[in-house]
């Protein structure tokens, strides 16, 4: 035996330890210095980030009717790292979708790696696409749980309620003013998934369980504005207004009970709508009110006592030359009452009760009233209108102002500055959500009437009532406004329509009547507004002709449905032609 | 009889308890690397492993007791029996993963190529024993005629893996005979000179990318160095201490190890993910362990041909052991090739455990030569 072989033996041993060395550093880098990273890639493989979405809450009326709620849909996503076969899976999603499959191509070579291929796919459809999927062991594709927006009324109540845009989140009405409690929030859970993309339900990692929306019940009740849309529409058709509102509210709590505008759109098909149609012209238009306006200039007369209810007014029989400019009535009037003043809608009368308090004091009194800022209700995109200071006033505007033009108000504000002459004075917050609750029940916020400020004194309030009544009287401009069976106060407004370019468009006008039932105990107030309405015969568009019909037969429903005791003998409006026979309603 | 049990008496104990200890840990890494599997085949793995290792350590203990001198008859017949099996392997063998290696004959299946390695072993030892006084370059050219002829008919499966077991077998028997330096050292540096060559003519184009793979295993993830990938994941993720004995969620379980071969070529990736850095470095420890022991006896072997069959054995065993492990680890190209004891592969554990009883033997019967 040569010692040479033992020799090489023993040189053997030494390539061995080198050799395994190197397999030991090489582990050593592996497991311990890269180790980090490659037990994130061990994650990564394997692990899949659901996203559960909360339930978005549902929207009700007063009485519980659904408003808007969700159906169940499927999300179709697709994980980039995931897909095993391109080219197969964008022919099969493409096909079962109605997918573009070039389109589809690229959306799935991009550098995303979580991709959306579609929202809303209904959850039959789902299940088909993930049964074909599996058959061909093409992986990548997941399904996300989701929940479209459905709106069982369709246009009704369509700017109230809004709508969501894709992602969930409101973009209108109460939907949008609403989100942080309807959004609630979304869940996830980790899925690990084997290599072949199915979905290990051992071997469920971390989760947390979405919340649902909380659920938000509106002040509306859709009974009554079914009342209103019904009517609006039969005005749309009888006057072809450009655009029209009708706002019922009740006076003491400022809850509203029905709001509609035209011209309105389907929700559930909110896609086709233009923008015209979607807007909440009881918040969002400005417009001049019109003699309605009289009622504040009254109210801020009579509250500052510079005149008393029965105080003579002399109206200059209809021409008053004041600042350099002509004031004129619609017909000529000699010594007015302040009452008459509104019964009669007496521009000069109005011009003069103003004056008598001042510019200052007045302007202090439009803004008691709650015109000039926003009113707080809960709808986004509320305007403030506009309500000049008195330094920029023009000599005569303290004649044109108290006629309610100069200004620009919504329709919401003059429902609310009536509210205040139907609940003795309080200038009151609308509201439109009476309460929110969540998914289980539990009350979480419930409304409370709240009161901005004592506007004038209950004993102005109840005079300016008192003349009100007139207006709905025979003598007075809204006879037509009439409901049998109850006192009813209100007010006439004629405005001609502002053109945007500066000036006032001729021979268009907007036209008003906002009046509240019982005069004695309002259970509720009432706005109707119709902007360039279309009569058969132009010299009969007036408040007082066209608003005030539409105001009695939406009161006198809204009466019968709110289960008003009629206490008065039964007296008819007088008809139309009447009242404007014998009484010339004012511009 | 008290030569009988001198001969049990004086076996290598640290060689069979090693041997035992591998194989045992063998056997519970593939439970551990298929327990969780559905098919009923996969669930029997670690069943038959644990048979092949009984039925080997029976073969393992014979040959110990046979005096290796013996081999020397058995040698030719069993080298010829190889030639013959792997040529019939040709007609009526069957194809595993595009490589026709697998011979079923009735209940047995098994790969001749491993069959011949192990003849081939017996046959260059003696050889290379019996004629010492021959010119270097002719025991050479007569060395590369033995092996030729195994080789040309192993690469015609195709399996590349098992021939290239063949060439450091054959570097380290001609090393430990005492071929001149300067031969092997020419050798190496033709085959050196050779492989560019045989990289760009001789693969084909799935070997080639597996070299694509190896060199940058960022290209082409999800296709050809999907597995190198996942290995390194497996055993990345493993860390310090594993992710434990047939712990949930790991890369085996979820399947991303190839499920046709994570119990036997990627039982090492395995094994790193569920025992870590310690079980791969007891795994490692235990086959240097080994690897040392059979040197030893070859140390002290008593003649050439004892020493010879030893080193060619060890030699063997490290090859399999260098390739499999350097592969999950991406310190080598993928080269399907078991690793010796552990993985499930039937009849190679027979194999080794007969190498290895060769060894015990060589060791039993080295005090009566002289």
């Amino acid at each position: 035996m040569k010692w040479n072989s033992r020799i090489r033996c023993a040189l053997a041993c030494l390539a061995f330890t080198a050799v395994f060395s190197g397999f030991s550093f090489r582990l050593i880098y592996l497991q311990m210095i890269k180790h980090d990273e490659y037990a994130g890639l061990a994650a990564e493989k394997h692990v899949y980030k659901q996203i559960i979405y909360a339930e978005r809450g549902a929207i009700f009326d007063a009485n519980n009717e659904v408003l808007a709620h969700n159906v169940p849909v499927e999300t179709v996503v697709a994980d980039a790292t995931h897909l095993n076969n391109l080219d197969a899976i964008v022919d099969l999603v493409g096909d079962e979708l109605k997918i573009s499959a070039r389109e589809l191509a690229a959306k799935l070579r991009g550098d995303r790696r979580y991709i959306v291929i579609k929202r809303e796919v209904p959850k039959a459809l789902a299940a088909v696409l993930r049964e074909k999927l599996r058959a061909r062991n093409l992986r990548g594709i997941y399904f996300e749980h989701d929940a479209t927006r459905i709106y069982p009324n369709g246009s009704m109540l369509c700017h109230v309620i809004g709508f969501t845009d894709f992602d969930h989140r409101g973009i209108q009405g109460v939907e949008a003013s609403m989100e942080e409690y309807l959004h609630g929030q979304d869940g996830y859970r980790y899925i690990e998934h084997n290599c072949a993309g199915q979905e290990i339900v051992l071997y469920r990692g971390q989760e947390r369980a979405p919340r649902n929306g909380y659920q938000v019940h509106l002040t509306v009740d859709l009974n009554l504005q079914n009342i209103v849309e019904n009517e609006i529409d039969s005005a749309m058709r009888e006057y072809t207004p450009q655009k029209a509102t009708i706002i019922l509210m009740r006076p003491q709590t400022g809850e509203i009970l029905a709001m509609a505008n035209r011209p309105n759109f389907d929700l559930n098909l909110r896609a086709d709508a233009k923008p015209e149609q979607m807007k909440n012209r009881a918040i969002i238009d400005m417009m001049e009110p019109g003699s309605t306006f009289k009622i504040v200039t009254a109210a801020a007369a009579l509250n500052e006592r510079t005149v008393r209810p029965d105080s003579m007014i002399f109206c200059e029989n209809g021409v008053w030359n004041f600042g350099g400019s002509a004031l004129h009535d619609h017909r000529p009037f000699g010594e007015l009452s302040v009452q008459d003043i509104l019964v009669k809608s007496s521009n000069i009368g109005a011009a003069k009760l103003a004056c008598s308090v001042g510019e200052q004091k007045f302007y202090e009194y439009i803004r008691r009233f709650g015109f000039g800022e926003r009113t707080g209700i809960e709808l986004p995109g509320e305007i403030s209108g506009l309500i000049r200071p008195p330094q920029s006033w023009s000599k005569i505007s303290i004649t044109r102002i108290p006629m309610g033009h100069e200004i620009g108000v919504t329709p919401l504000q003059m429902t609310v500055a009536m509210a205040a002459i139907a609940n003795g004075g309080k200038l009151i917050t609308p509201r439109m959500v009476k309460s929110i609750t969540s998914d289980d029940g539990k009350t979480l916020s419930s409304l409370s009437p709240v009161v901005l400020r004592q506007a004038i004194s209950p004993q102005t309030a109840r005079q300016i009532g008192d003349a009100l009544r007139g207006v709905v009287s025979d003598r007075g401009t809204a006879a037509a406004a009439a409901v049998p069976g109850f006192t009813i106060a209100g007010k006439t407004g004629t405005a001609q329509k502002v053109d945007p370019k500066g000036g006032y468009e001729k021979g268009k006008y907007v036209v008003s009547f906002s009046g509240y039932l019982p005069a004695d105990h309002p259970e509720f107030v009432g706005l109707v507004v119709l902007d360039d309405a279309h009569t058969n015969k132009p010299e009969l568009n007036y408040g007082g002709l066209v608003a005030g019909p539409i105001f009695s037969r939406v009161a006198e429903q809204a009466a019968r449905y709110l289960d008003l005791q009629p206490h008065e003998e039964i007296r008819k409006a007088l008809p139309v032609e009447r009242v404007a026979l014998t009484n010339v309603p004012p511009r | 009889m008290t030569p009988f049990f001198r001969k049990l008496l004086g076996l290598n104990w640290l060689l069979l308890a090693n041997m035992l200890a591998l194989a045992i840990f063998g056997v519970v890494a593939i439970y551990s690397a298929t327990y969780m599997r559905e098919d009923s085949a996969a669930a029997e793995f670690w069943r038959k492993q644990a048979n092949w290792v009984a039925v080997g350590f029976f073969a393992f203990m014979i040959t110990s007791l046979i005096d290796y001198r013996w081999i020397r008859w058995g040698a030719l017949p069993m080298y010829l029996a190889g030639l013959f099996f792997l040529i019939l392997t040709k007609f009526i063998g069957s194809k595993v993963y595009g490589a026709r290696s697998w011979l079923h004959l009735g209940p047995i299946n098994f790969q001749p190529a491993q069959l011949a390695v192990v003849a081939g072993i017996m046959v260059l030892a003696l050889f290379l024993s019996q004629f010492r006084q021959m010119h270097p370059m002719l025991r050479l050219l007569l060395c590369g005629a033995i092996v030729a002829a195994p080789i040309l008919l192993i690469l015609m499966q195709p399996d590349l893996g098992e021939c290239i077991i063949w060439l450091p077998v054959l570097m380290a028997l001609l090393f430990a005979a005492g071929l001149p330096l300067r031969y092997l050292i020419c050798i190496i540096l033709i085959l050196l000179a050779f492989i560019p060559i045989a990289v760009n003519l001789g693969l084909k184009p799935y070997q080639q990318q597996r070299i694509t793979a190896f060199i940058n295993p960022d290209i082409d993830k999800q296709g050809a160095s999907w597995a190198i990938n996942q290995s390194l994941i497996a055993i990345g993720s493993g860390g310090w201490a594993g992710k434990g004995f047939k712990a949930p969620n790991t890369q085996i379980e979820l399947g991303f190890l190839p499920a046709t071969a994570v119990h036997n070529d990627y039982i090492f990736s395995a094994i790193g993910e569920q025992w870590g850095f310690v079980g791969g470095m007891f795994l490692i420890g235990g086959f240097a362990l080994l690897l040392v022991t059979c040197l030893f006896v070859a140390f002290f072997a008593g003649d050439q041909f004892g020493l010879l069959l030893v080193v060619g054995v060890t030699a063997l065993i490290f090859t399999h052991i260098f390739q499999n492990v350097g592969m999950t680890i991406s310190m080598l190209p993928i080269t399907g090739v078991p690793l010796p004891l552990i993985s499930y592969s039937g009849s190679f554990v027979l194999m080794i455990m007969f190498g290895l009883g060769i060894v015990n033997s060589v060791w039993v019967h080295r005090k009566f030569a002289r």
